[in-house]
Protein backbone atom coordinates (compact mmCIF):
# COMPACT_ATOMS: atom_id res chain seq x y z
CA UNK A 1 0.00 0.00 0.00
CA UNK A 2 2.62 2.40 0.99
CA UNK A 3 4.87 1.94 -2.10
CA UNK A 4 1.50 2.26 -4.55
CA UNK A 5 0.96 5.29 -2.68
CA UNK A 6 4.41 6.78 -3.03
CA UNK A 7 4.39 6.77 -6.89
CA UNK A 8 1.00 7.74 -7.17
CA UNK A 9 3.17 11.01 -5.65
CA UNK A 10 4.37 12.75 -8.59
CA UNK A 11 4.71 16.20 -7.42
CA UNK A 12 5.84 17.76 -3.94
CA UNK A 13 6.48 14.75 -1.67
CA UNK A 14 8.52 13.13 -3.98
CA UNK A 15 11.15 12.47 -1.55
CA UNK A 16 10.72 8.96 0.83
CA UNK A 17 11.96 8.63 4.39
CA UNK A 18 11.68 5.18 6.42
CA UNK A 19 9.65 5.15 9.67
CA UNK A 20 11.29 2.47 11.94
CA UNK A 21 8.97 0.79 14.60
CA UNK A 22 9.87 -0.21 17.75
CA UNK A 23 10.15 -4.05 16.72
CA UNK A 24 12.45 -2.96 13.39
CA UNK A 25 9.71 -2.82 10.90
CA UNK A 26 10.40 -0.50 8.44
CA UNK A 27 8.24 1.64 6.26
CA UNK A 28 9.00 3.57 3.48
CA UNK A 29 6.60 6.72 2.76
CA UNK A 30 7.05 10.11 1.43
CA UNK A 31 7.70 12.84 2.89
CA UNK A 32 4.08 13.66 2.44
CA UNK A 33 2.25 11.48 3.33
CA UNK A 34 4.75 11.17 6.63
CA UNK A 35 3.93 15.08 6.99
CA UNK A 36 0.86 14.06 8.25
CA UNK A 37 2.70 13.58 11.59
CA UNK A 38 3.27 17.25 13.12
CA UNK A 39 6.29 15.16 14.92
CA UNK A 40 7.62 13.78 12.07
CA UNK A 41 7.17 17.49 9.81
CA UNK A 42 8.80 19.00 12.57
CA UNK A 43 11.65 16.90 12.07
CA UNK A 44 11.59 17.07 8.60
CA UNK A 45 11.97 20.92 8.88
CA UNK A 46 14.82 20.19 11.08
CA UNK A 47 16.79 17.69 8.36
CA UNK A 48 16.86 14.62 10.69
CA UNK A 49 15.04 12.16 8.96
CA UNK A 50 17.87 10.83 7.03
CA UNK A 51 19.21 7.79 8.94
CA UNK A 52 15.16 6.55 9.35
CA UNK A 53 13.08 8.24 12.10
CA UNK A 54 13.37 5.61 14.98
CA UNK A 55 10.12 5.54 16.81
CA UNK A 56 10.26 3.48 19.72
CA UNK A 57 6.91 4.05 21.16
CA UNK A 58 4.76 2.42 18.23
CA UNK A 59 4.74 -1.16 17.31
CA UNK A 60 5.06 -2.24 13.90
CA UNK A 61 1.16 -3.44 13.78
CA UNK A 62 0.17 -0.25 14.68
CA UNK A 63 2.44 1.59 12.72
CA UNK A 64 1.12 -0.39 9.70
CA UNK A 65 -2.17 1.05 10.47
CA UNK A 66 -0.72 4.48 10.72
CA UNK A 67 1.08 4.04 8.24
CA UNK A 68 -2.41 2.97 5.98
CA UNK A 69 -4.12 5.77 7.60
CA UNK A 70 -1.68 8.65 6.09
CA UNK A 71 -1.47 6.76 2.78
CA UNK A 72 -5.31 6.74 2.08
CA UNK A 73 -5.30 10.92 3.87
CA UNK A 74 -2.92 11.60 1.82
CA UNK A 75 -4.49 13.50 -0.85
CA UNK A 76 -6.01 16.00 1.98
CA UNK A 77 -3.51 17.73 2.86
CA UNK A 78 -2.97 19.48 -0.56
CA UNK A 79 -0.68 16.37 -1.65
CA UNK A 80 -0.41 15.61 -5.65
CA UNK A 81 -1.86 12.59 -7.08
CA UNK A 82 -4.76 12.51 -10.27
CA UNK A 83 -6.99 15.25 -9.39
CA UNK A 84 -9.95 13.75 -10.61
CA UNK A 85 -9.67 11.07 -8.01
CA UNK A 86 -9.54 13.62 -5.15
CA UNK A 87 -13.03 14.26 -4.82
CA UNK A 88 -14.59 10.75 -5.57
CA UNK A 89 -12.58 9.31 -2.76
CA UNK A 90 -14.16 11.32 -0.07
CA UNK A 91 -16.91 8.49 0.27
CA UNK A 92 -13.91 5.86 -0.02
CA UNK A 93 -12.12 7.42 2.78
CA UNK A 94 -15.20 7.62 5.30
CA UNK A 95 -15.79 4.23 4.74
CA UNK A 96 -11.83 3.30 5.54
CA UNK A 97 -11.96 5.31 8.46
CA UNK A 98 -15.08 3.93 9.82
CA UNK A 99 -13.61 0.22 9.07
CA UNK A 100 -10.53 0.90 10.99
CA UNK A 101 -11.69 2.05 14.15
CA UNK A 102 -15.11 -0.23 14.43
CA UNK A 103 -13.19 -3.29 14.39
CA UNK A 104 -10.72 -2.56 16.42
CA UNK A 105 -10.22 -4.58 20.32
CA UNK A 106 -9.71 -2.53 22.98
CA UNK A 107 -6.37 -3.09 23.66
CA UNK A 108 -5.28 -2.60 19.88
CA UNK A 109 -7.57 1.03 20.14
CA UNK A 110 -5.52 2.25 22.94
CA UNK A 111 -2.63 1.59 21.03
CA UNK A 112 -3.59 3.06 18.61
CA UNK A 113 -4.67 6.48 20.34
CA UNK A 114 -1.00 6.48 22.15
CA UNK A 115 0.51 6.42 18.45
CA UNK A 116 -1.49 8.93 16.81
CA UNK A 117 -0.87 11.56 20.03
CA UNK A 118 2.87 10.79 20.08
CA UNK A 119 3.14 11.28 16.34
CA UNK A 120 0.67 13.90 16.52
CA UNK A 121 -1.58 13.18 14.11
CA UNK A 122 -4.79 15.02 14.67
CA UNK A 123 -7.10 13.57 12.36
CA UNK A 124 -6.42 10.18 13.61
CA UNK A 125 -6.41 11.20 17.58
CA UNK A 126 -9.72 12.70 16.62
CA UNK A 127 -11.50 9.92 15.45
CA UNK A 128 -9.87 7.66 17.61
CA UNK A 129 -10.79 9.72 20.61
CA UNK A 130 -14.93 9.59 18.90
CA UNK A 131 -14.78 5.99 18.73
CA UNK A 132 -14.10 5.56 22.51
CA UNK A 133 -16.58 8.34 23.26
CA UNK A 134 -18.96 6.72 21.21
CA UNK A 135 -18.12 4.16 23.60
CA UNK A 136 -19.09 5.07 26.59
CA UNK A 137 -21.93 7.24 25.35
CA UNK A 138 -25.38 6.28 27.22
CA UNK A 139 -23.96 3.42 29.38
CA UNK A 140 -24.23 3.21 32.69
CA UNK A 141 -21.10 3.03 34.94
CA UNK A 142 -21.33 -0.77 35.62
CA UNK A 143 -21.95 -0.92 31.35
CA UNK A 144 -18.76 1.29 31.17
CA UNK A 145 -16.76 -0.98 33.58
CA UNK A 146 -17.80 -3.62 31.33
CA UNK A 147 -16.54 -2.30 27.80
CA UNK A 148 -13.53 -1.13 29.49
CA UNK A 149 -12.51 -3.60 32.17
CA UNK A 150 -12.37 -1.10 34.73
CA UNK A 151 -12.39 -2.63 38.47
CA UNK A 152 -15.13 -1.33 40.90
CA UNK A 153 -13.06 -0.68 44.19
CA UNK A 154 -15.96 1.39 45.95
CA UNK A 155 -17.93 0.17 48.50
CA UNK A 156 -21.51 0.11 47.88
CA UNK A 157 -21.77 2.63 50.81
CA UNK A 158 -19.33 4.80 48.98
CA UNK A 159 -20.82 4.39 45.07
CA UNK A 160 -24.34 4.94 46.52
CA UNK A 161 -22.91 8.15 47.82
CA UNK A 162 -21.77 9.50 44.55
CA UNK A 163 -25.02 8.29 42.50
CA UNK A 164 -26.87 10.28 45.25
CA UNK A 165 -24.70 13.44 44.83
CA UNK A 166 -25.22 13.48 41.01
CA UNK A 167 -28.79 12.03 41.15
CA UNK A 168 -29.71 13.70 38.13
CA UNK A 169 -27.00 11.75 36.23
CA UNK A 170 -27.93 8.43 37.34
CA UNK A 171 -31.73 8.54 36.73
CA UNK A 172 -32.32 6.92 33.27
CA UNK B 1 22.92 -1.33 8.33
CA UNK B 2 23.95 2.02 10.24
CA UNK B 3 23.51 1.82 14.51
CA UNK B 4 20.87 3.11 15.64
CA UNK B 5 20.65 6.63 16.33
CA UNK B 6 21.22 7.59 20.16
CA UNK B 7 17.51 8.69 21.57
CA UNK B 8 17.44 12.39 22.00
CA UNK B 9 18.78 13.41 18.54
CA UNK B 10 15.44 15.22 17.84
CA UNK B 11 15.15 18.75 18.87
CA UNK B 12 11.93 18.75 18.68
CA UNK B 13 10.92 15.31 19.60
CA UNK B 14 8.80 14.03 21.94
CA UNK B 15 9.80 10.75 24.12
CA UNK B 16 8.91 10.07 27.32
CA UNK B 17 5.80 11.69 27.64
CA UNK B 18 3.97 9.01 25.14
CA UNK B 19 4.90 5.78 26.38
CA UNK B 20 2.86 2.86 26.03
CA UNK B 21 1.20 1.75 29.35
CA UNK B 22 1.90 -2.34 28.78
CA UNK B 23 4.05 -1.40 26.05
CA UNK B 24 6.55 -3.34 27.37
CA UNK B 25 4.60 -5.21 29.79
CA UNK B 26 2.61 -8.29 28.02
CA UNK B 27 0.21 -7.24 30.74
CA UNK B 28 -2.64 -5.56 30.27
CA UNK B 29 -2.89 -2.12 32.44
CA UNK B 30 -6.05 -2.85 34.41
CA UNK B 31 -7.53 0.51 33.42
CA UNK B 32 -6.27 1.23 29.93
CA UNK B 33 -8.53 4.27 29.77
CA UNK B 34 -7.59 6.36 32.74
CA UNK B 35 -4.14 5.55 32.13
CA UNK B 36 -4.31 7.66 28.61
CA UNK B 37 -1.90 11.14 28.89
CA UNK B 38 -4.80 13.51 30.47
CA UNK B 39 -4.91 15.77 27.44
CA UNK B 40 -5.99 12.65 25.81
CA UNK B 41 -8.35 11.78 27.75
CA UNK B 42 -9.73 15.03 28.11
CA UNK B 43 -10.01 14.93 24.48
CA UNK B 44 -12.28 11.92 24.64
CA UNK B 45 -14.53 12.93 27.21
CA UNK B 46 -15.20 16.53 26.25
CA UNK B 47 -16.65 14.46 23.72
CA UNK B 48 -19.47 13.35 25.74
CA UNK B 49 -22.26 15.07 27.33
CA UNK B 50 -22.05 15.89 30.35
CA UNK B 51 -24.32 13.43 31.38
CA UNK B 52 -22.13 10.79 30.37
CA UNK B 53 -18.88 12.96 31.99
CA UNK B 54 -20.32 12.95 35.49
CA UNK B 55 -21.37 9.20 35.21
CA UNK B 56 -17.64 8.47 34.84
CA UNK B 57 -17.24 9.80 38.78
CA UNK B 58 -18.77 6.46 39.78
CA UNK B 59 -16.44 4.04 38.35
CA UNK B 60 -13.95 3.60 40.57
CA UNK B 61 -11.61 5.92 43.24
CA UNK B 62 -9.20 6.92 40.28
CA UNK B 63 -12.25 8.10 38.12
CA UNK B 64 -13.58 10.10 40.92
CA UNK B 65 -10.10 11.81 42.10
CA UNK B 66 -10.78 12.68 38.20
CA UNK B 67 -14.08 14.25 37.99
CA UNK B 68 -13.18 16.18 41.01
CA UNK B 69 -11.43 18.47 39.02
CA UNK B 70 -13.83 19.10 36.80
CA UNK B 71 -16.81 21.42 37.08
CA UNK B 72 -19.83 21.28 37.54
CA UNK B 73 -19.31 18.90 40.31
CA UNK B 74 -23.08 17.87 40.65
CA UNK B 75 -25.84 19.95 41.74
CA UNK B 76 -25.98 23.86 42.86
CA UNK B 77 -26.16 22.57 46.65
CA UNK B 78 -23.21 20.23 46.49
CA UNK B 79 -21.23 22.42 44.59
CA UNK B 80 -21.66 25.31 47.22
CA UNK B 81 -19.80 22.73 49.25
CA UNK B 82 -16.71 23.88 47.38
CA UNK B 83 -16.55 27.06 47.41
CA UNK B 84 -14.43 29.37 45.25
CA UNK B 85 -14.19 31.43 42.03
CA UNK B 86 -15.01 29.67 38.81
CA UNK B 87 -13.02 31.08 36.24
CA UNK B 88 -13.75 29.22 33.47
CA UNK B 89 -16.99 27.19 32.52
CA UNK B 90 -17.68 25.40 29.13
CA UNK B 91 -20.81 22.75 28.52
CA UNK B 92 -22.24 21.42 25.82
CA UNK B 93 -25.76 21.05 27.20
CA UNK B 94 -28.21 18.90 26.02
CA UNK B 95 -32.29 18.34 26.59
CA UNK B 96 -31.44 15.90 29.73
CA UNK B 97 -28.71 18.04 31.26
CA UNK B 98 -30.63 21.66 30.37
CA UNK B 99 -32.90 21.84 33.48
CA UNK B 100 -29.11 21.26 35.36
CA UNK B 101 -27.90 24.74 33.24
CA UNK B 102 -29.78 26.80 34.63
CA UNK B 103 -28.65 26.24 38.51
CA UNK B 104 -25.34 26.28 37.22
CA UNK B 105 -25.33 29.86 35.69
CA UNK B 106 -26.73 31.12 38.75
CA UNK B 107 -23.89 29.35 40.82
CA UNK B 108 -21.44 30.60 38.03
CA UNK B 109 -22.51 33.80 38.44
CA UNK B 110 -22.08 34.63 41.89
CA UNK B 111 -18.41 32.88 41.45
CA UNK B 112 -17.44 35.61 39.48
CA UNK B 113 -16.73 33.46 36.47
CA UNK B 114 -15.09 35.38 33.37
CA UNK B 115 -15.30 32.76 30.48
CA UNK B 116 -18.49 30.68 29.66
CA UNK B 117 -19.29 28.83 26.86
CA UNK B 118 -22.48 27.41 26.53
CA UNK B 119 -23.39 25.10 23.52
CA UNK B 120 -26.88 23.01 22.49
CA UNK B 121 -27.82 20.99 20.21
CA UNK B 122 -29.15 22.91 17.33
CA UNK B 123 -32.70 21.47 17.30
CA UNK B 124 -32.95 21.73 20.80
CA UNK B 125 -31.66 24.63 21.60
CA UNK B 126 -31.18 25.68 25.21
CA UNK B 127 -32.87 28.39 27.07
CA UNK B 128 -30.62 30.56 28.99
CA UNK B 129 -31.25 31.51 32.46
CA UNK B 130 -31.39 35.05 32.95
CA UNK B 131 -28.65 34.98 35.26
CA UNK B 132 -26.36 35.04 32.94
CA UNK B 133 -26.88 39.08 32.41
CA UNK B 134 -25.16 38.87 36.14
CA UNK B 135 -21.67 37.37 35.41
CA UNK B 136 -20.23 40.94 35.40
CA UNK B 137 -16.84 39.42 35.84
CA UNK B 138 -17.02 37.80 32.38
CA UNK B 139 -14.46 38.65 29.76
CA UNK B 140 -15.30 35.63 27.63
CA UNK B 141 -19.27 34.92 26.01
CA UNK B 142 -19.91 32.17 23.73
CA UNK B 143 -23.40 31.34 22.86
CA UNK B 144 -24.14 28.64 20.48
CA UNK B 145 -27.64 27.19 19.63
CA UNK B 146 -29.55 29.80 22.92
CA UNK B 147 -32.46 31.05 23.66
CA UNK B 148 -31.65 34.64 25.09
CA UNK B 149 -33.46 35.69 27.69
CA UNK B 150 -35.28 39.31 28.20
CA UNK B 151 -32.60 41.20 29.94
CA UNK B 152 -33.67 42.04 33.47
CA UNK B 153 -33.98 45.18 35.19
CA UNK B 154 -31.46 47.07 35.79
CA UNK B 155 -28.81 45.48 33.61
CA UNK B 156 -25.21 46.50 34.83
CA UNK B 157 -23.62 45.89 31.62
CA UNK B 158 -20.60 43.55 31.23
CA UNK B 159 -18.19 46.08 32.23
CA UNK B 160 -15.23 43.34 31.89
CA UNK B 161 -16.14 41.97 28.59
CA UNK B 162 -13.72 41.74 25.55
CA UNK B 163 -15.01 39.21 23.27
CA UNK B 164 -19.08 38.09 22.61
CA UNK B 165 -19.90 35.55 20.40
CA UNK B 166 -23.71 34.40 19.61
CA UNK B 167 -23.91 31.89 17.03
CA UNK B 168 -27.47 30.74 16.31
CA UNK B 169 -29.18 32.31 19.11
CA UNK B 170 -32.49 33.62 19.13
CA UNK B 171 -34.57 36.51 20.89
CA UNK B 172 -37.67 37.92 21.43
CA UNK B 173 -39.27 40.45 20.07
CA UNK B 174 -37.72 43.94 20.30
CA UNK B 175 -34.38 41.75 20.62
CA UNK B 176 -32.41 44.43 18.49
CA UNK B 177 -32.65 46.90 21.08
CA UNK B 178 -31.44 44.17 23.65
CA UNK B 179 -28.61 43.50 22.05
CA UNK B 180 -27.92 47.46 21.50
CA UNK B 181 -27.99 47.72 24.95
CA UNK B 182 -25.62 44.71 25.58
CA UNK B 183 -23.23 46.42 23.40
CA UNK B 184 -23.29 49.42 24.58
CA UNK B 185 -22.60 48.50 27.83
CA UNK B 186 -19.31 46.30 26.99
CA UNK B 187 -17.39 49.30 26.96
CA UNK B 188 -13.96 47.22 26.46
CA UNK B 189 -15.50 44.73 23.63
CA UNK B 190 -13.08 43.73 21.01
CA UNK B 191 -14.47 41.10 19.41
CA UNK B 192 -17.97 40.51 18.40
CA UNK B 193 -19.09 37.89 16.33
CA UNK B 194 -23.22 37.92 15.60
CA UNK B 195 -23.25 35.06 13.28
CA UNK B 196 -27.36 33.39 12.37
CA UNK B 197 -29.39 36.01 15.14
CA UNK B 198 -33.03 35.30 15.05
CA UNK B 199 -35.50 38.05 16.42
CA UNK B 200 -38.86 37.32 16.18
CA UNK B 201 -41.37 39.63 15.05
CA UNK B 202 -41.43 41.51 11.76
CA UNK B 203 -40.63 45.09 12.49
CA UNK B 204 -36.73 45.89 13.23
CA UNK B 205 -36.63 48.74 14.61
CA UNK B 206 -33.36 51.17 13.83
CA UNK B 207 -31.05 49.96 16.29
CA UNK B 208 -26.91 50.75 16.67
CA UNK B 209 -23.50 48.79 17.21
CA UNK B 210 -21.54 51.26 19.00
CA UNK B 211 -18.51 49.60 20.28
CA UNK B 212 -15.37 52.07 20.67
CA UNK B 213 -13.01 49.33 21.23
CA UNK B 214 -14.23 46.97 18.65
CA UNK B 215 -11.37 45.22 16.63
CA UNK B 216 -12.92 42.61 15.11
CA UNK B 217 -16.60 42.34 13.89
CA UNK B 218 -18.23 39.15 12.25
CA UNK B 219 -21.93 39.63 10.85
CA UNK B 220 -23.52 36.55 9.20
CA UNK B 221 -27.09 36.82 8.62
CA UNK B 222 -29.52 35.78 6.37
CA UNK B 223 -32.06 38.62 7.65
CA UNK B 224 -32.04 41.92 7.58
CA UNK B 225 -31.58 43.40 10.91
CA UNK B 226 -30.56 46.91 10.04
CA UNK B 227 -26.87 46.72 11.30
CA UNK B 228 -26.62 50.42 11.37
CA UNK B 229 -22.88 50.72 12.17
CA UNK B 230 -21.58 53.52 14.55
CA UNK B 231 -18.41 54.60 15.69
CA UNK B 232 -15.87 51.45 15.37
CA UNK B 233 -12.42 53.96 14.82
CA UNK B 234 -10.02 50.52 16.20
CA UNK B 235 -11.60 48.04 13.71
CA UNK B 236 -8.82 46.00 12.25
CA UNK B 237 -10.97 42.72 10.61
CA UNK B 238 -14.57 41.98 9.86
CA UNK B 239 -16.18 39.07 8.15
CA UNK B 240 -19.54 40.26 6.31
CA UNK B 241 -21.96 37.54 4.98
CA UNK B 242 -25.23 39.52 4.64
CA UNK B 243 -27.82 37.14 2.45
CA UNK B 244 -29.62 40.29 0.99
CA UNK B 245 -26.79 42.74 0.93
CA UNK B 246 -29.05 45.13 3.36
CA UNK B 247 -32.32 44.79 0.95
CA UNK B 248 -32.70 47.90 -0.85
CA UNK B 249 -30.83 50.20 1.18
CA UNK B 250 -26.97 51.27 0.55
CA UNK B 251 -24.89 48.73 1.17
CA UNK B 252 -21.87 50.52 0.08
CA UNK B 253 -22.54 53.18 2.98
CA UNK B 254 -23.24 50.38 5.56
CA UNK B 255 -19.13 49.01 4.37
CA UNK B 256 -18.17 52.70 4.98
CA UNK B 257 -18.69 52.03 8.31
CA UNK B 258 -15.57 49.20 8.29
CA UNK B 259 -12.83 52.43 6.85
CA UNK B 260 -10.27 51.18 8.76
CA UNK B 261 -10.26 47.68 8.86
CA UNK B 262 -6.66 46.05 7.81
CA UNK B 263 -8.43 42.23 6.54
CA UNK B 264 -11.61 41.95 5.24
CA UNK B 265 -13.98 38.97 4.52
CA UNK B 266 -16.60 39.67 2.41
CA UNK B 267 -19.20 37.69 1.13
CA UNK B 268 -20.33 38.65 -2.66
CA UNK B 269 -22.02 35.67 -3.68
CA UNK B 270 -25.44 35.93 -2.81
CA UNK B 271 -27.72 36.71 -6.16
CA UNK B 272 -29.23 40.52 -5.39
CA UNK B 273 -33.00 40.54 -5.20
CA UNK B 274 -35.54 42.97 -4.05
CA UNK B 275 -33.58 45.80 -5.46
CA UNK B 276 -30.83 45.15 -3.59
CA UNK B 277 -27.48 46.34 -5.18
CA UNK B 278 -23.87 45.31 -4.32
CA UNK B 279 -21.51 47.58 -5.44
CA UNK B 280 -20.82 49.54 -7.80
CA UNK B 281 -19.21 52.94 -6.46
CA UNK B 282 -17.62 53.24 -2.51
CA UNK B 283 -18.42 56.69 -0.73
CA UNK B 284 -14.72 56.47 0.69
CA UNK B 285 -11.22 54.98 -0.16
CA UNK B 286 -9.98 51.86 2.26
CA UNK B 287 -6.43 53.55 2.78
CA UNK B 288 -5.37 50.72 5.78
CA UNK B 289 -6.71 47.50 3.51
CA UNK B 290 -3.78 44.96 3.38
CA UNK B 291 -6.24 41.50 2.93
CA UNK B 292 -9.16 41.30 0.80
CA UNK B 293 -10.90 38.33 0.99
CA UNK B 294 -14.18 37.84 -1.12
CA UNK B 295 -16.53 34.52 -1.65
CA UNK B 296 -17.70 35.56 -5.28
CA UNK B 297 -18.44 34.05 -8.99
CA UNK B 298 -17.41 35.27 -12.01
CA UNK B 299 -20.41 34.50 -13.50
CA UNK B 300 -22.41 37.00 -13.46
CA UNK B 301 -22.03 41.15 -13.78
CA UNK B 302 -22.75 42.24 -9.84
CA UNK B 303 -20.44 40.31 -8.51
CA UNK B 304 -17.70 41.27 -11.11
CA UNK B 305 -18.84 44.64 -10.46
CA UNK B 306 -17.58 44.55 -6.84
CA UNK B 307 -14.47 43.61 -7.10
CA UNK B 308 -13.67 45.90 -9.45
CA UNK B 309 -15.32 48.67 -7.35
CA UNK B 310 -13.37 47.57 -3.90
CA UNK B 311 -9.63 47.46 -5.85
CA UNK B 312 -10.31 50.57 -7.00
CA UNK B 313 -11.05 51.80 -3.38
CA UNK B 314 -8.18 50.08 -1.73
CA UNK B 315 -5.18 51.23 -3.20
CA UNK B 316 -2.49 49.40 -0.66
CA UNK B 317 -4.29 46.52 -0.89
CA UNK B 318 -1.43 43.36 -0.65
CA UNK B 319 -3.07 40.12 -0.80
CA UNK B 320 -6.32 39.43 -2.65
CA UNK B 321 -8.14 36.09 -1.81
CA UNK B 322 -11.13 34.94 -3.79
CA UNK B 323 -12.78 31.55 -3.14
CA UNK B 324 -15.03 30.73 -5.88
CA UNK B 325 -18.70 29.71 -5.16
CA UNK B 326 -20.30 28.98 -8.65
CA UNK B 327 -19.27 27.93 -12.08
CA UNK B 328 -21.92 28.28 -14.69
CA UNK B 329 -20.79 31.45 -17.11
CA UNK B 330 -24.02 33.35 -17.68
CA UNK B 331 -22.66 36.04 -18.69
CA UNK B 332 -19.80 37.06 -20.85
CA UNK B 333 -17.33 39.71 -19.09
CA UNK B 334 -14.52 39.34 -21.35
CA UNK B 335 -10.87 41.22 -21.20
CA UNK B 336 -12.39 44.36 -23.20
CA UNK B 337 -15.45 44.65 -20.61
CA UNK B 338 -13.05 44.00 -17.80
CA UNK B 339 -10.16 46.72 -18.95
CA UNK B 340 -12.74 49.27 -18.77
CA UNK B 341 -13.35 48.56 -15.24
CA UNK B 342 -9.84 49.35 -14.86
CA UNK B 343 -8.47 53.08 -13.26
CA UNK B 344 -5.11 53.72 -12.39
CA UNK B 345 -3.40 53.16 -9.63
CA UNK B 346 -5.02 49.97 -9.02
CA UNK B 347 -3.60 46.75 -7.72
CA UNK B 348 -0.55 49.16 -7.71
CA UNK B 349 0.86 47.29 -4.32
CA UNK B 350 -1.04 43.97 -4.53
CA UNK B 351 1.85 41.27 -4.15
CA UNK B 352 -0.18 37.86 -3.74
CA UNK B 353 -3.35 36.57 -4.74
CA UNK B 354 -4.58 33.39 -4.63
CA UNK B 355 -7.96 31.68 -6.35
CA UNK B 356 -9.68 28.78 -4.93
CA UNK B 357 -12.14 26.28 -6.98
CA UNK B 358 -11.01 27.84 -10.37
CA UNK B 359 -13.37 26.04 -13.44
CA UNK B 360 -11.32 27.97 -16.10
CA UNK B 361 -14.37 30.30 -17.28
CA UNK B 362 -13.63 32.78 -19.69
CA UNK B 363 -14.38 35.42 -16.77
CA UNK B 364 -12.19 34.20 -14.45
CA UNK B 365 -9.25 33.47 -17.20
CA UNK B 366 -9.48 37.85 -18.52
CA UNK B 367 -9.99 38.25 -14.72
CA UNK B 368 -6.37 37.07 -14.36
CA UNK B 369 -4.79 38.07 -17.56
CA UNK B 370 -5.65 41.51 -16.53
CA UNK B 371 -4.37 41.10 -12.96
CA UNK B 372 -1.04 39.70 -14.34
CA UNK B 373 -0.87 42.50 -17.50
CA UNK B 374 -1.01 45.52 -14.81
CA UNK B 375 0.24 44.52 -10.91
CA UNK B 376 3.42 45.75 -11.46
CA UNK B 377 4.53 44.57 -7.98
CA UNK B 378 2.69 41.12 -8.10
CA UNK B 379 4.66 37.94 -6.38
CA UNK B 380 2.92 35.14 -6.73
CA UNK B 381 -0.56 34.43 -8.07
CA UNK B 382 -1.25 30.92 -6.92
CA UNK B 383 -4.49 28.79 -8.45
CA UNK B 384 -6.20 25.50 -7.18
CA UNK B 385 -9.30 24.38 -9.56
CA UNK B 386 -12.58 22.94 -8.44
CA UNK B 387 -14.30 20.13 -8.89
CA UNK B 388 -15.95 21.03 -12.37
CA UNK B 389 -13.60 22.90 -14.78
CA UNK B 390 -14.20 23.73 -18.48
CA UNK B 391 -10.87 22.59 -19.93
CA UNK B 392 -7.89 20.46 -18.59
CA UNK B 393 -5.50 22.08 -15.84
CA UNK B 394 -2.78 21.61 -19.01
CA UNK B 395 -4.47 23.38 -21.30
CA UNK B 396 -5.34 26.41 -18.72
CA UNK B 397 -1.60 26.40 -17.07
CA UNK B 398 -0.24 26.81 -20.54
CA UNK B 399 -2.93 29.48 -21.48
CA UNK B 400 -2.20 31.28 -18.22
CA UNK B 401 1.89 30.97 -18.92
CA UNK B 402 1.48 32.85 -22.26
CA UNK B 403 0.03 36.42 -20.64
CA UNK B 404 1.71 39.95 -20.33
CA UNK B 405 2.98 40.16 -16.56
CA UNK B 406 3.46 43.71 -15.89
CA UNK B 407 5.85 41.99 -12.88
CA UNK B 408 8.94 40.59 -13.74
CA UNK B 409 9.13 39.10 -10.37
CA UNK B 410 5.28 37.28 -11.36
CA UNK B 411 5.04 33.96 -10.24
CA UNK B 412 2.23 30.92 -11.34
CA UNK B 413 1.26 28.66 -8.31
CA UNK B 414 -0.87 26.07 -9.16
CA UNK B 415 -1.88 23.37 -6.77
CA UNK B 416 -4.16 20.70 -7.32
CA UNK B 417 -7.02 19.58 -5.50
CA UNK B 418 -6.89 21.33 -2.57
CA UNK B 419 -10.32 21.98 -2.59
CA UNK B 420 -10.59 23.24 1.31
CA UNK B 421 -7.83 25.52 1.29
CA UNK B 422 -8.62 28.79 3.15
Amino acid sequence: MAAAAAEATTDGGGKMIILISADGKRFEVTEAVASQSQLISNMIEDDCTENGVRLPNVDGDILTMVVDYCNMHAGDAAAAGDTMKASSTEEELKKFDAELVQALENPVLFKLILAANFLNIKSLLDMTCQRVADMMSGKTPEQMRETFSIENDFTPEEEAAIRQENAWAFDD
Amino acid sequence: MEPPPPPHRHKKCRTAEAAVPGGEEEEEAKDALISLPPDVLDGVLTRLGLRDAVRTSALSRAWRRRRARRWPPSTASSSAACPGRVRSFSAYVDKLTARRAHDWILVLARRGVESLDLASPIHNHLAVHSSVFSCDRLAYLNLFACDIPPLPPGFAGFPNLRSLTLDHVWLRAGGEYQLEEIIENSPLLEMLVLSGIFIDGDDIINWVIRAPNLQHLTICSPNDYGWNLLDLPRLRSAVIDLWDYLGGRDFAEFLGKLLHVRKLYLFVSYQPSNGAKILETLPCTFDSLKSLKLYMDFCELPAILTIFCLLRNAPNLEKLKIMITDNEQKVEANGVFQNAEWTGGMCANLQIVQITRISWLPNEMSFIELILSKASLLRTISVTHGDKCLMSNEDALSELLKYKRASPQAQILFKVSDIYAA
